[in-house]
């Protein structure tokens, strides 16, 4: 229990950073004047959160097969997480049209379910290893051990169910952006 | 996962697919990125939106109400238009911000054609910020401003050579400035004429205590000449009479024979009555001299 109130304090801090920063940006951009920064911020979004799709790939190993897995894991993190600020600060406070909003609604729920998997989940998957680790190492069978881990292990399946959702709004979210992406051309032009 | 993968990308193309058709029929709340002024709510997005392109400019001239020549109510504004004639609309103009939204931008000089001289279109301004008609103003607008902000002119006074001041600029009439002998350097900069460099400090501290109107110490219509007495009275007559019992008939210039230090700097005199009567002064006042002087203090004041 200590642990999930420990990490979901991190993933709340993390969506704060984001929000925060976003704001800043889009507040600089603006009082100084930049000129189309909002196409320009909706273009370089796109494009982080479609270069840490290299992740996925990655994993079923379609187009990327090299490079280590964790070092993946990292580009696809890290870049979820700037493209989620450009897209914020691309976004603003401009919340009028349907299309723009259930995309950036999407994108959220995905950038939230993406943290609970790196924070909540896949912490209590390490700390559930590691404690069998230190079990089996103290001479106790494995009958013991699962007894001893039986609620980590409830709360670390349960956690599991995270990319049952993680993966549904990626796909919602992949096919919103592009229906946002060709309207706003439709509408705006090039 | 892979068929999971699939699945809910069909279900998203589903979802796309039925805001298509919805948008089909109400483009406006779908796409729209904010609402557009009142003048133009009744249009239709077709009416100024052309697929996959800027809003071109034909569309505007093709709503009645904007057609080239006839752009603008006042004739400042049309004279405008018509000297950008043939320039994308969307240069100076925007939409979607709401009902009642700002649709003109700043204007961009870079769109008028070379050798429109900035007179044509803004002689109520140059007539309305110069007014001082002794001021010679070049008509020559950009050796003081620049085209991003009328307010920010600068001149630059190394450029008039050797002309004085008041060869373009008419001095004030106040009576500081009348009774002024100096050149107006000596108080003034070029930068800016508020504010000047005039030190009152140099000949009196203005401290807390002194934080009064001009006149009040200087009540004599120049500032040359000033007096303490209004606030430091004393007793009144009994300084007039002391001082005029010793001959002394100027005694409102308090710090010429008394001293005062204020924020530890001393201004006057403490010299008191030194020269007084004649040179040596008198033997009563040579006696005051070896109690060494007297300057103001607080329990002076009455």
């Amino acid at each position: 229990m200590k642990l999930i109130v420990r990490n979901l304090s991190a993933l709340i801090l993390t969506v704060f950073l984001v929000v925060s920063n976003a704001i800043l940006i889009e507040n600089a951009l603006d009082m100084y004047g930049i000129p189309r920064h909002r196409l320009f911020t909706g273009v370089l979004g796109t494009m982080l959160v479609i270069l840490s799709f290299g992740y996925s790939m990655r994993k079923r190993k379609k187009v990327f097969v090299a490079g280590s897995m964790k070092g993946w894991l990292w580009s696809h993190e890290w870049l979820t997480v700037i493209g989620t600020v450009v897209i914020f600060v691309h976004t603003g406070n401009h919340f009028n049209a349907l299309v723009p909003i259930i995309t950036l609604l999407f994108m959220f729920t995905t950038f939230i379910s993406g943290l609970t998997g790196k924070y909540v989940y896949n912490e209590a998957k390490g700390k559930l290893t590691g404690m069998k680790t230190g079990l089996r190492k103290e001479g106790l069978s494995e009958k013991e051990v699962e007894e001893r881990v039986a609620a980590l292990t409830i709360t670390s399946n349960a956690l599991s169910r995270w990319r049952n959702i993680h993966m549904p709004f990626v796909s919602i979210l992949a096919v919103m952006v592009v229906y946002h992406a060709i309207s706003a051309l439709y509408y705006g032009g090039f | 996962m892979k068929r999971g993968y699939r699945f809910w990308l069909l279900i998203a193309s589903l979802l796309a697919l039925q805001l298509l058709l919805l948008g089909m029929r109400y483009p406006a709340p779908l796409y729209s990125p904010g609402d557009v002024v009142d003048a133009h709510s009744k249009l239709r997005c077709k009416s100024c939106h052309a697929p996959f392109k800027k809003v071109p400019s034909e569309s505007c001239s093709r709503v009645d109400c904007h057609t080239e020549g006839k752009i603008g109510k006042k004739p400042a504004v049309v004279d405008l238009h018509n000297k950008v004639k043939g320039k994308d609309c969307l240069l100076c103009h925007t939409d979607h911000l709401g009902p009642k939204g700002k649709v003109t931008k700043a204007f961009s000089h870079t769109l008028l054609d070379k050798g429109v001289r900035c007179l044509e279109c803004h002689s109520a301004e140059y007539d309305k910020a110069h007014k001082d008609k002794t001021a010679a103003y070049s008509e020559d607008c950009a050796s003081c401003h620049n085209t991003r902000n009328w307010k920010e002119a600068s001149f630059n006074h190394a450029k008039v050579g050797t002309k004085s001041c008041m060869d373009c600029h008419k001095g004030p009439k106040d009576d500081l400035h009348t009774a002024a002998t100096g050149s107006c350097a000596e108080c003034h900069n070029t930068k800016a004429w508020k504010p000047s460099t005039y030190n009152h400090d140099k000949y009196f501290s203005l401290d807390a205590d002194h934080r009064v109107s001009c006149n009040k110490c200087h009540d004599s219509g120049t500032y040359k000449k000033y007096t303490c007495l209004n606030c430091h009275e004393h007793s009144g007559g009994k300084i007039e009479r002391e001082h005029r019992e010793e001959g002394i008939t100027n005694y409102g210039d308090c710090l010429r024979c008394h001293s005062v230090t204020i924020k530890g700097r001393s201004y006057g005199s403490s010299k008191v009555h030194e020269g007084f009567g004649g040179e040596g002064g008198d033997e009563r006042e040579k006696g005051r001299n070896k109690e060494g002087g007297r300057g103001f203090r607080e329990d002076d004041d009455d």
